[in-house]
């Protein structure tokens, strides 16, 4: 870059500042300064076991759904990846569409379809299959439910689009050399796609880390995430301990993504590391 | 690694995608060892021959195959082929040694035996040293000898190769040229080489079957292709030719026409030979050879390249000038 086009990034250097730098920097002075220098709010956090046990929920809830979500939609991803060319958008499309829909709106589709009186209970109290009404709304089974469903389209999209970077000809070079279908897949396809799933995980895991809405819709009252406990602060106008709770959560993220990162690079080939 | 090869034959092979055929009726049998060319333009079904021979593509009517035995209902896994590819398809997540050995991994070569069968392949294409590197890492000619090792491994009595040389410089692909010949030459494999090149068709084969518009139009040896042209659109694909109406050269009434090479024209004709009279319309020094275009009297030109002689000077352009050449030089061709 010539010294005369690096002020050409000056406008999105200043966006990224306004928009990015600024407000974490105002979370850290609201949790750090109250108005002096005090570390109450964070001895607050780790003294209560609650918050801890809310914290340990809310990684192990984005954890789970995550983890479906890759279950799920790789399969999803690798069926349209495999369709001739002309039906992929519009099987992309289908995907896509919920995307499109407001979370508000697919949590209510969701205690309508899970409700005592919902949907579900309807039909499987007329086929007979139950004989009283099963309690699947404010549950932990309707938030992972509604949270997979909600992110499972990302997830699609994620494998979808490193899939699309495979040469399928290594898929067939594999194949002239001796592999069968379900061997080519394993000792070709699956590696060169790891990383775009991975990425798709880690992408899900932090949505998932942020959902307060859900849980507080169609869970029960220990589904409580820490999003909802920082609504409940920010309710209450104790900035400092919500910012706080915010501080954790971002800490934890970073270190978990930062061990997930390291974990990929050693066990999976990337396809930036090749310069040709 | 022991001789070892295979016979292979396509008997009426038809490819369809939907009306149009991409492959029609094609035949041909390879015998093994030998190396044969399918040789032809961008859509001429050379391509298509070699996939369904691999396994990738079905054939819509016909058979193929390898070794005596009907292959057409066997994955490509359960062929036994090698191959190389034109992008040479090698795995970018596995080092050298992982892709040369995987043939022999796929097809459960005990552990300790696999080391020294991917020593021995990489020694055959003269590349040693790289067995830790990743593709990604290596210059195309290497990436090309590591494809090469890759489908030699696994001692397959038929070897694919598709358009393999086209990737690579002039440089390389000429010095690889003469390695797939060596390699050949060394393991006796049975070659099936895809190419557009017919210079790459010509140096390496045995034999060369032209394709146009997925049919066989010849298949011969490269010099009879060359000599004996079976039409005029071999003759036209292999080498440089002039195509002229057959009544330029003999009192024929009937529609044909006559191809006569460049080289074979020659100045001051002897009284036997067909002469034609015309203007040196262009005129090129080219070393070893004066190559240039002679407009005759009947419109049509006439591309000639005459060996340099100092004894007999080359017409310059504008003037007048007679050529020639026997008889047996010109092949007359019905389509």
């Amino acid at each position: 870059m010539s010294p005369g086009q690096k002020w050409t990034v000056l406008p999105a250097l200043a966006l990224a500042l306004v928009m990015f730098a600024v407000p974490v920097a105002l979370i850290f002075r609201e949790a750090l300064f109250d108005p002096a220098f005090t570390l109450t709010h964070f001895e607050r956090f780790f003294g209560r076991p609650v918050f801890q046990s809310v914290f340990r929920n809310t990684l192990m809830v984005a954890t789970i759904v995550a983890t479906a979500c890759l279950l799920i939609g790789y399969p999803m991803a690798l069926f349209i990846v495999t369709r001739p060319p002309r039906w992929r958008p519009l099987l992309l499309f289908l995907v896509l569409v919920p995307l499109w829909m407001s979370i508000l709106v697919r949590t209510y589709a969701w205690m309508v379809v899970l409700g005592r009186e919902g949907m579900l209970n309807h039909a499987l109290l007329t086929l007979g299959l139950i004989e009283t009404p099963l309690q699947m709304l404010y549950t932990s089974g309707a938030v992972y439910v509604a949270m997979v469903q909600i992110l499972l389209p990302i997830m699609v999209i994620t494998c979808y689009s490193a899939m699309t970077e495979i040469d399928m000809g290594l898929v067939r070079a594999a194949r002239v050399m001796g592999a069968g279908p379900v061997r080519a897949f394993r000792h070709v396809f699956l590696p060169l796609s790891l990383e775009g799933a991975l990425t798709g995980w880690a992408v899900i895991f932090i949505l998932s880390l942020g959902f307060f809405i859900v849980p507080a819709l169609v869970g029960g009252r220990r589904d409580a995430l820490i999003g909802n406990m920082i609504v409940n602060q920010v309710a209450q106008t104790n900035w400092g301990f919500a910012a706080a709770m915010a501080i954790v959560l971002l800490a934890a993220t970073i270190i978990l993504l930062a061990l997930l990162r390291l974990l990929a690079s050693k066990f999976l080939h990337s396809p930036r590391q090749e310069s040709t | 690694m022991p001789t070892h090869n295979a016979p292979l034959s396509f008997q009426a092979v038809t490819k369809r995608y939907g009306s149009t055929s991409a492959l029609e009726s094609f035949s041909l049998d390879v015998a093994a060892g030998e190396f044969v060319t399918l040789l032809g333009p961008s859509g001429s079904g050379k391509t298509t021959a070699l996939n369904i021979l691999a396994g990738f593509t079905e054939a819509s009517e016909g058979e193929v195959y390898i070794g005596g035995r009907p292959v057409g209902a066997l994955p490509p896994e359960r062929r036994n082929v090698g191959m190389v590819f034109q992008n040479f398809a090698l795995f970018p997540h596995m080092s050298v040694f992982d892709n040369v050995a995987f043939p022999l991994r796929m097809r459960k070569v005990p552990r300790r035996e696999i080391g020294a069968k991917v020593g021995k392949a990489l020694e055959t294409v003269h590349l040693t040293g790289l067995t830790d590197r990743k593709p990604g890492a290596l210059s195309g000619g290497q990436r090309q000898r590591v494809a090469l090792a890759r489908a030699i491994v696994a001692s397959p009595p038929v070897l694919l190769m598709d358009e393999c040389l086209s990737a690579l410089d002039l440089k390389l692909r000429e010095e690889l040229r003469d390695e797939i010949r060596r390699i050949h030459a060394t393991l006796g494999t049975t070659v099936v080489f895809v190419t557009h090149d017919q210079s790459e068709a010509l140096s390496m084969s045995d034999r060369v079957a032209v394709l146009n518009e997925g049919r066989l139009c010849q298949v011969d040896r490269p010099d009879s292709i060359y000599d004996r042209p079976a039409s005029r659109f071999v003759a036209d694909f292999i080498g440089r030719t002039n195509i002229l109406p057959a009544k330029a050269v003999t009192d024929s009434a009937k529609e044909a026409w006559a191809s006569i090479r460049p080289e074979r024209l020659r100045p001051e004709p002897g009284p036997d030979d067909i002469h034609f009279e015309g203007v040196v319309e262009e005129r090129a020094f080219l070393g070893a050879t004066i190559e240039g275009r002679l407009r005759l009297g009947g419109g049509q030109s006439l591309r000639f390249a005459l060996p340099r002689s100092a004894s007999v000077p080359c017409p310059e352009v504008g003037q007048t000038a007679v050529l020639g050449c026997p008889p047996g030089d010109i092949v007359m061709l019905d389509e």
